[in-house]
């Protein structure tokens, strides 16, 4: 059993897996604003195609969306001749593509939720003083949505990180790909998915440990 | 020169993969079926461990659902597919030496998929029981019911009207996780159709098929949810 190779293979992966969650935590969560910006507005053409991709994202697993993606868009000619290509033959662009546009649609509606749940008051108070639609949507609403949702996007990141994992099926080395790779090869099974396993837990522990500083950070004002 | 025209691919003709998706569909079907329920049953296991149980019981269940619930669904599938088999057939040679038991395939697959759904239906079912006021159960035994006939025609039922949204989730997020197995070879919906895929060299047609059956199949879950959800809240007299 030649742990150091094991150990230096994971630590390879594990850079993947940070690069991947922390950049489609990012794109996800800022596209899921305008997903559920959309998903509340009173206009049918902004509303209904949201209410369409919701429903196909989530009712759809992630591993069949990110085929579709890496392995089905290269059916078209069209797409291989098309400058999106250089993007669309990478399986590491696919698979954040994959999970950003999941994320989107899964934190999307939690921020409907936690948007529907800030009081009216406030916004009427920001009316009151003169404030546009959008001044009061970014100042008032938002900030206090993203607070109160900041909980449940913990949840969210956790579902992120273990959803990532599933990248190695479209040839993406990280951490769960890394330990594949030496499963297969070295026919072991315990010791590379273990391994893995430690750092995952670690993972997961470092993203709630986070978000609960930021919990604190940002309800500060409550102790006063 | 093999079909590319996707009526052709995904029909019952000649050439058409139709007759093998269907019955892939029909084995994801079973397999995210049994894995549910095997899940209910462990996860009612595991919450009367956490609620009653003595406290090295309470500890390892809490255990149980804190490592599940932080590790990715296809590495506890890889763990239990591969490592529970050969696990199982190490043990079978320690007991009986030279005995060579295979393991079916299925059925390391719904076990994998029962241990995670189980972790999350533990969660579900304990706050369900903790939901309901303790004078219930102590009015049942004040009026000599037996401890059975309490769990089973007071708190049971209230405890069902709780859960029933959040076990509802988990039957749609297992029916879209089963679609892991086929990463360790199984012929499900998934794994038939990257076999379709990468013969016909047609993956978008394959896979956005796939896209649709799940599609249907988690709308219509939701619909048939949403009406056993109205049955249930019907008992409702708070509201």
């Amino acid at each position: 059993m030649d742990w150091e190779r094991l150990i230096l293979n994971l630590l390879e992966g594990f850079p993947i897996t940070v690069l991947l969650v922390v950049t489609s935590a990012v794109a996800g969560n800022a596209l899921a604003v305008l997903v559920a910006l959309a998903r509340m507005s009173e206009r049918g053409w902004f509303r209904f195609p949201a209410i369409g991709f919701i429903t196909l994202i989530r009712g759809t697993p992630l591993i069949v969306q990110m085929f579709l993606i890496y392995y089905g868009l290269g059916q078209f000619r069209e797409v291989r001749q098309s400058i999106f290509w250089v993007v669309l033959k990478d399986p590491l662009w696919c698979a954040f593509l994959a999970l950003s546009i999941s994320t989107a649609a899964y934190s999307g509606e939690v921020l409907r939720g936690a948007i529907a749940n800030v009081p009216r008051g406030l916004v009427e108070a920001g009316k009151s003083v003169g404030l546009g639609k959008w001044q009061i949507r970014l100042t008032i609403v938002l900030p206090l949505a993203i607070r109160q949702s900041l909980p449940v996007l913990a949840n969210e990141t956790v579902l992120l990180l273990k959803a990532s994992a599933i990248v190695f099926t479209i040839t993406v080395h990280d951490i769960m790909g890394e330990a594949n790779i030496f499963r297969a090869q070295t026919f072991r099974i315990y010791e590379p998915l273990l391994s893995a396993a430690v750092l995952y837990l670690a993972l997961t522990f470092t993203i709630r440990r986070s978000f609960a500083v930021a919990e604190t950070r940002l309800n500060r004002w409550r102790l006063r | 020169m093999k079909p590319t025209d996707p009526f052709v691919l995904l029909g019952f003709g000649e050439g058409g993969w139709g007759p093998v998706l269907l019955a892939g569909a029909w084995v994801t079907l079973q397999i995210a079926l049994a894995s549910y329920l095997l899940g209910l049953v462990v996860g009612l296991l595991l919450a009367w461990a956490k609620l009653r149980g003595p406290k090295w019981l309470r500890r390892a269940a809490e255990g149980y659902t804190t490592l599940i619930q932080g590790l990715p669904d296809i590495l506890v599938i890889l763990l239990v597919y591969y490592g529970g088999t050969s696990a199982v057939r190490d043990l079978a040679g320690l007991l009986v030496p030279g005995a060579n038991i295979e393991i079916n395939a299925f059925a390391a697959g719904v076990a994998s998929l029962g241990v995670i759904c189980g972790a999350y239906a533990t969660d579900v079912f304990r706050a369900a029981f903790q939901g309901i006021p303790g004078g219930q159960a102590e009015a049942a035994r004040a009026l000599g019911m037996r401890p059975i006939a309490v769990f089973l025609t007071i708190l049971a039922p209230q405890a069902l009207r709780l859960a029933l949204p959040p076990l509802g989730n988990i039957w749609l997020v297992t029916l879209k996780d089963s679609a892991l197995v086929s990463v360790v070879g199984i012929r499900d919906l998934l794994g038939v159709a990257a076999s379709g895929a990468s013969f016909s060299r047609q993956p978008f047609t394959f896979y956005a098929a796939v896209a649709v059956v799940y599609l249907v199949l988690s709308i219509a879950s939701g619909w048939l949810l949403s009406l056993m959800e109205a049955r249930v809240a019907r008992s409702d007299v708070r509201r």
